[in-house]
């Protein structure tokens, strides 16, 4: 068969690691790990957003990516996961941290239950501004990612010193529940997350994803 | 501990491609593994009665032309039958993998059956296949595979074109009374199966490896287990401990021939 691929800029970026089994998966292990937002978002830039493109907005305001904060944050992930002690590691990027919470599940079979509210860093909820929540959800900000830790007692000194917040859960159900607080804002079963997910490669490719 | 070191002879030819890793996979089984052209053999600058065992790698060679294996199997035949047989005659082992089992089914080099009367032909799905499969190991009374339990599904990855399993019913018949199947596709229950995609090429009796049930020391099989040697090859590692099965078939190979 032939599959013919629709003009895609493709960058891709290598980079030799010593030992192979330091490197890290996107998807969650197991259930009952905390989920830590990692960097800051910018959640009232979607500018160029997928989120602003399907309601079919363009926006006038991108994340500016903190370049300096950036670095930081990489260098301190692969500390942590060189020694083990995170679980699954996956960028926030296109789609926002809706979308990366959303392949963490889909890979791992695992559902997840997060509170937006705990990652709304210094803003607050305004009425007749862009609904927080959604800035916060569909945000792509460069340079934030999703980390699982595994359950136990917190240890303060993993994040030290970088933008974090323990955001939610992941758990056995195979559901993602959004939260604002004790408000419900969303809950939506795996295998139509998932379905989803296949779904624009079937349109794209014509194959079985 | 193993008594001495095997020493195995990894055979190069025009588009063999897989006598690296194969030679690795070799060398951490305990063995002296050396690559070894195949015109080296011819002009007598290396001697295959230095060897324990002989290998021939995946790969192309001479570019699948004619059929997979064939030009292969006819200079081995041409220039190093004599020497070959001396080595099954000393008790020595050879293994074909992929491009090998071709070459070796094309040679001749089985006891049982006569050549054309069993061969590697076209996959019936029409094109190269290259993902993981799920076997099971037939026969553990085999130099290749007795450090596996039997019965035993293990997965490896297959990567061929013509890798579809034919022999006449005679021959195939034979294989199958004499217990000369090694390693069969298997379907989800275990059970040996023709049915796509759990059978990659529709071969017959679900054939993936075979060996010579008259001197037990060829055997050839298409999946390559040089590419699961290590646990961080299987795709699903981090999720699963899933032993490094094709490892075990070079550790039986290395065990029988220390004790020769």
């Amino acid at each position: 068969m032939v599959i013919m691929i629709p003009l895609v800029l493709c960058i891709s970026v290598f980079g030799r690691i010593p030992d192979v089994e330091k490197t890290m998966s996107s998807d969650f292990k197991s259930a009952g790990s905390d989920i830590v937002l990692l960097g800051s978002l910018a959640p009232l830039s979607l500018g160029g957003s997928v989120f602003y493109d399907t309601l079919g907005y363009v926006g006038n305001r991108v994340p500016r990516c903190d370049l300096r904060g950036a670095p930081r944050i990489m260098r301190r992930l692969y500390e942590l996961i060189t020694a083990g002690k995170v679980r699954a590691v996956h960028d926030v990027s296109q789609g926002g941290m809706g979308a990366t919470l959303a392949e963490m599940c889909i890979g791992g079979r695992f559902g997840a239950d997060v509170d937006l509210r705990k990652a709304r860093g210094p803003y607050s909820r305004v009425k007749g501004s862009i609904d927080l929540p959604l800035g916060i959800f569909y945000n792509e900000m460069a340079g934030c990612y999703l980390v699982e830790v595994p359950k136990g007692p917190r240890d303060e000194t993993l994040f030290e010193g970088v933008p974090h917040a323990y955001i939610g859960t992941t758990t056995t159900q195979q559901e993602i529940k959004v939260r604002w607080g004790s408000e419900r804002l969303m809950a939506i079963d795996l295998p139509t997350v998932t379905a989803a997910w296949k779904r624009r490669m079937q349109e794209v490719f014509h194959v079985a994803a | 501990m193993l008594l001495r070191k095997p020493r195995v002879c990894v055979l190069k030819a025009k588009g063999i491609n897989c006598d690296e890793e194969t030679a690795y996979a070799f060398s951490i089984a305990g063995a002296d593994a050396q690559v070894v052209h195949i015109n080296e053999l011819r002009y007598g600058r290396v001697a295959l009665r230095d060897f324990d065992i002989v290998v021939i790698p995946g790969g192309f060679s001479n570019g699948d032309d004619v059929a997979a294996g064939k030009i292969l199997a006819i200079d081995l035949m041409a220039f190093l039958k004599d020497e070959l047989l001396a080595l099954i005659e000393r008790g020595g082992l050879i293994l074909g993998i992929c491009n090998g089992f071709q070459v070796i089914e094309q040679a001749g080099l089985f006891a049982l059956g006569k050549p054309r009367e069993r061969v590697l032909t076209m996959n019936a799905s029409g094109h190269f296949e290259h993902r993981w499969v799920r076997m099971r190991v037939e026969k553990t009374a085999c130099p290749f595979t007795s450090a596996f339990e039997p019965g035993s599904i293990i997965t490896l990855p297959v990567a061929n074109g013509e890798g579809k399993y034919w022999a006449s019913d005679e021959v195939l018949g034979q294989l199958n009374s004499s217990g000369g199947v090694v390693l069969r596709y298997v379907d989800d229950e275990g059970l040996a199966t023709r049915h796509y995609p759990e059978n990659p090429n529709d071969s017959l009796s679900a054939i993936a490896g075979v060996y010579d049930p008259i001197t037990a020391q060829v055997f050839a099989l298409m999946p390559h287990p040089e590419r699961f040697v290590t646990k961080t090859q299987h795709p699903n590692w981090r999720r699963a401990a899933i032993e490094p099965f094709g490892l075990k078939i070079f550790e039986s190979a290395v065990k029988y021939a220390a004790s020769l």
